[in-house]
């Protein structure tokens, strides 16, 4: 088992269940939200080290998310996901300072290396 | 291009670009659910399962289909976007793929294959992403309306001195190169190309010693 807390955000509520069952299968805890403020405040609650953020939501978006993450938990590393060919979305987030980011659909072991430098990165030496 | 035909493109455009993500959406979660039936049949190995490889070989062809349906949705997505703006930056290189690859069916249903070689390295000009496509399909598309079954078209890039320059080549069994070309430039289609590359300053000129066409982006803008 890992060692990481890992939020999922994505409203695509079968995509973001069906990833946190393969996260966990790989040892990874993971805890999910299908909303923007649902998101915000169990990061609140418990903030965790990484958020997986989807950037196309409704209501509250994943930029607005990403905006209210840097503003009150600018430690939290965010690793936005955008739909293929829309690098804008990712180099939009990567000015607002997200970790990085990736296309979905996703590649599970791309994400989980990714989740391990973001982690990595925030630890302290 | 008239403006209200640009503002009906534009619309054209955005509807088919969300409709694409909402494909890319779709996939995603096949990808994830397949995966997971991935990972779940490897945590069984040990356990028996009688069906356990046409299972999955199942669960390999749905994500081999889902790579193909995300190129397919990312190639659309792509092809929408480019009216977002009248005029872009283009590279052709990237130009002579995209066309390639949205074309390679219709050729495929004529016998005809399509191949790209691109230029070394970028060749970047100021034009009309949504009229130059269409001019490059049409153009394409009456070249494989009269080519023999089995013939090859090739996309080439390059620079003529310093103006930007896309060839279509034709390989095959050609008999008679010019009969071709004339029949080629008897078509409605030829006369379509030429009237939307004209305002581009885009000149289109019959190659006989290739056996094809060369497009010349006469003093193009960077």
């Amino acid at each position: 088992m890992q060692d990481w807390n890992v939020l999922l955000v994505d409203d695509e509520e079968e995509f973001v269940t069906t990833l946190a069952e393969r996260l966990r299968l790989r040892g990874i805890a993971v805890r999910m939200s299908t909303d923007g403020e649902e998101a915000l405040r169990m990061m609140e609650i418990d903030p965790p080290q990484v958020v997986v953020l989807d950037v196309l939501m409704p209501g509250l978006g994943g930029l607005e998310v990403l905006k209210r993450i840097k503003a009150d938990f600018p430690r939290i590393k965010v690793i936005l996901l955008t739909g293929q060919g829309s690098t804008w979305d990712g180099i939009q987030g990567m000015r607002m300072g997200v970790f990085d980011y990736l296309m979905k659909p996703l590649n599970i072991d791309e994400l989980i290396e990714k989740i391990r430098e973001a982690v990595n990165s925030g630890v302290e030496t | 291009m008239k403006e209200t035909t640009a503002k009906e493109l534009v619309f054209f455009g955005k509807i088919t670009a969300g409709f694409t993500h909402e494909m890319k959406n779709i996939l995603a979660i096949i990808k994830e659910s397949s995966g997971l039936m991935e990972d779940l049949l490897s945590l069984s190995k040990d356990a028996p399962f009688p069906h356990f490889d046409r299972f999955s070989h199942r669960v390999t062809v749905i994500q081999q289909q889902v790579q193909r349906g995300v190129e397919l949705a990312a190639r659309l997505n792509r092809f929408a976007h480019s009216t977002d703006e009248r005029l872009a930056r283009i590279d052709l290189n990237d130009l002579a793929e995209q066309l390639t690859k949205l074309s390679e069916r219709f050729a495929r249903l004529k016998d005809i294959g399509l191949s790209v070689r691109p230029a070394e390295s970028s060749v970047v000009l100021i034009t009309s992403p949504v009229e130059l496509q269409m001019a490059v399909f049409t153009l394409l598309e009456s070249c494989w309306n009269q080519l023999p079954a089995g013939s090859e078209i090739e996309l080439s890039v390059e620079r003529r001195g310093q103006d930007p320059c896309i060839n279509i080549c034709f390989t095959g069994e050609i008999a008679d190169c010019s009969k071709l070309m004339q029949k080629i430039e008897a078509t409605d289609a030829i006369k379509t190309v030429r009237e939307i590359l004209d305002p581009l300053g885009i000149e289109i000129m019959q190659e006989n010693e290739m056996c094809g066409y060369g497009l010349a982006f006469v003093g193009a803008k960077e």
